[in-house]
């Protein structure tokens, strides 16, 4: 590597999903000298066509192959494109629940994080990325859940999405590419992507960071202020690497995930069915059911448990075929660490006998659910385990789902630098400023003090805007 | 060579590099496994196999080596049956892959399962899939 760039700035922001992105926002648009870097490259919202291999090793982190070290390990997924997850995820959208909140503030001294308080933000952000239900009727994958909810006397709700939807009903997708960034570019932040960077410095009262660009030259940037937001996997491993270490990766939280696949005697699938926004959260906080995108390529992926008897079921069905899945919150315990040499961290997370027994109790509610809503078979994601053709056999199903076989994903992390005024406890105080740094904050899910039970990117933007004018207001 | 049993070289085809070698095998007979009778799931797998191989490449550096090491380890366990995996008939080949699959070994189950994932995925992310699919009766 050769030193060939520098840049001097206020406000270095580091990663541009949602977090970073709002960040950047809102600091430019108030007058400061805000430069944001982003790892990943600069990519149209819809190319790589979404939910397709080619996004996947387009826009996200290792071509989305990154697992967390345990047993059983759990898969999860990260964009590293600009506008980061964003760009890559569905867009289902919740406002943090109460509950959520009020055990922050009680467990982790968090001030300002009443409903009250965040209002306005959530509001903010809900209106710049166009928070709305689906014109016209939902998917039949979507319109299954329901059907089986009902049956069952379970309650079931449709979830908004980031979509922009015209008179005609046509919709176009939101993400931070589409919203903030171009606000943000047009109030004078300016935009380094194909840019990582390796580690801060506090120097003579500034930080330096030492950034590699997509061509390997070195970039030096010198900031007053930085704020990390990589993602609760990636702001820890760059503090950490920079010897910030107190309170910071000791408590990666995720929300562990089964999925099960559906084969219904009607067509429930096509290619133009997208993501399903149906979700039953009856049993909230403990379980959450939705449905998963379910291309052929992902329907084939989660039936390969099954082995080829089963995946020839996708090549001769597939549009009678979905996805759906049970989540478990879970606990602040995972482990993110850096290694001299290696790039990546080493991302550690123990799914506990508890949560492999919500996941059971979830898989078999599930499955109960998708029997009465007419599912002539179902594949849980169980290694061997047997295809389920009637309601009776749920029982059956293993109390705890067993650690050699069973197949966890998330997309879901956060929770690696928790916020709050303990100091014993948290990385970052109330707002994002990193304790004992100055001038160092984070700003995005790492700041969360545990597993909201709910798609977090609503949580994610309300702490960014109310953190980014709590900033502006201190001056 | 045959293409249902192993990747196909022509004699303008540099030989493949032993670890490509492998992962090319490999790829052909998950991707046989998965691909039944359908014409749009056909070998070759050449898409298949540069698709494994590229991912893997992009995994991360911790589980990339280990994987890499995995990867010789299996194509080593071939000679227990006369021959590196990739030079083995497709039969042998089948049983080595079934073994793996089901091994008390974690390790061994992670492996295949890794490739099989990616071969799957890249298998059915073909277009003729979906172009060449219908309805199928009520």
């Amino acid at each position: 590597m050769t030193t060939s760039n520098a840049l001097v700035c206020e406000i270095a922001v580091v990663g541009s999903g949602p977090g970073g992105a709002i960040t950047a926002c809102l600091l430019a648009e108030a007058g400061r000298d805000v430069l944001l870097l982003e790892e990943g490259a600069t990519l149209p919202v819809d190319t790589p066509e979404p939910y397709t291999l080619d996004e996947m090793t387009a826009k996200y982190r290792n071509g989305g192959l990154t697992v967390t070290l345990g047993a059983p390990k759990v898969a999860y997924v990260e964009g590293r494109v600009l506008g980061g997850g964003s760009e890559v995820n569905s867009g289902l959208y919740h406002r943090t629940p109460p509950d959520v909140l009020a055990a922050w503030r009680r467990d982790w001294r968090v001030e300002g994080l009443s409903e009250a308080d965040l209002e306005p933000h959530f509001s903010a952000c809900e209106r710049a990325v166009s928070v709305s239900p689906a014109p016209g009727p939902p998917p039949a994958a979507a319109l299954k859940m329901r059907e089986g909810a009902q049956a069952l006397d379970w309650a079931s709700q449709e979830v908004p999405r980031w979509y922009r939807y015209d008179a005609a009903g046509a919709g176009a997708r939101q993400s931070m590419s589409a919203t903030f960034l171009p606000r943000a570019a047009a109030a004078g932040c300016r935009v380094q992507s194909g840019t990582r960077v390796l580690r801060l410095r506090r120097e003579a009262g500034r930080w330096r960071l030492t950034a590699r660009q997509a061509d390997g030259t070195v970039l030096e940037v010198r900031a007053a202020h930085v704020f990390v937001a990589g993602g609760a996997v990636h702001t820890p491993a760059l503090l950490r690497r920079s010897g910030v270490r107190r309170n910071v990766g000791n408590t990666l939280s995720l929300h562990p995930t089964v999925k099960v696949v559906a084969v219904f005697p009607d067509a429930v699938n096509g290619p133009e069915m997208g993501v399903p926004a149906e979700q039953v959260k009856q049993f909230a906080p403990t379980l959450s059911f939705g449905c998963s995108i379910s291309t052929p390529p992902y329907l084939a992926l989660a039936m390969t448990d099954h082995g080829a008897a089963a995946t020839a079921r996708v090549r001769e069905g597939w549009r009678h075929m979905a996805i759906y899945y049970a989540m478990t919150p879970g606990r602040p315990v995972g482990r993110v660490r850096t290694l001299p040499r290696l790039a990546d961290p080493l991302v550690r997370y123990p799914v506990s006998a508890e949560e492999l027994r919500h996941l059971a109790d979830g898989l078999g509610k599930l499955c109960r659910l998708l029997f009465a809503a007419g599912a002539e078979s179902l594949y849980p994601s169980l290694a061997g385990g047997p295809a389920l053709t009637e309601a009776g056999q749920v029982a059956a199903l293993p109390a705890e789902l067993p650690r050699g076989r069973t197949g966890l994903m998330t997309v879901h992390l956060f929770a690696s630098c928790p916020m709050g005024e303990d100091e014993r406890r948290c990385a970052t105080d109330s707002f994002g400023r990193v304790h004992g740094a100055d001038g160092l904050h984070v700003a995005d899910a790492s700041l969360f003090c545990g597993a909201p039970g709910v798609n977090p990117q609503g949580t994610v933007m309300a702490l960014a805007h109310r953190n980014a004018l709590h900033f502006l207001e201190q001056g | 060579m045959n293409h249902h049993h192993a990747a196909p070289v022509t004699q303008t085809t540099p030989p493949a590099p032993p670890l490509y070698a492998t992962t090319s095998a490999l790829c052909y007979t998950l991707a046989a496994e998965h691909a039944g009778d359908a014409p749009a799931l056909a070998a070759p797998y050449n898409d298949v196999t540069a698709l494994v191989a590229a991912q893997r490449a992009r995994l991360g550096t911790a589980l990339r080596w280990p994987l890499l090491l995995a990867t010789l380890g299996f194509a080593l366990a071939g000679l227990r049956c006369g021959d590196l995996f990739h030079r083995l008939p497709p039969a042998k080949r089948a049983r080595q892959v079934a073994a793996w699959r089901h091994s008390r070994l974690g390790a061994c189950r992670d492996l295949i399962r890794f490739y099989e994932s990616l071969a799957v995925l890249a298998l059915f992310a073909r277009p003729g899939l979906v172009q060449a699919d219908r309805p199928r009766a009520a």
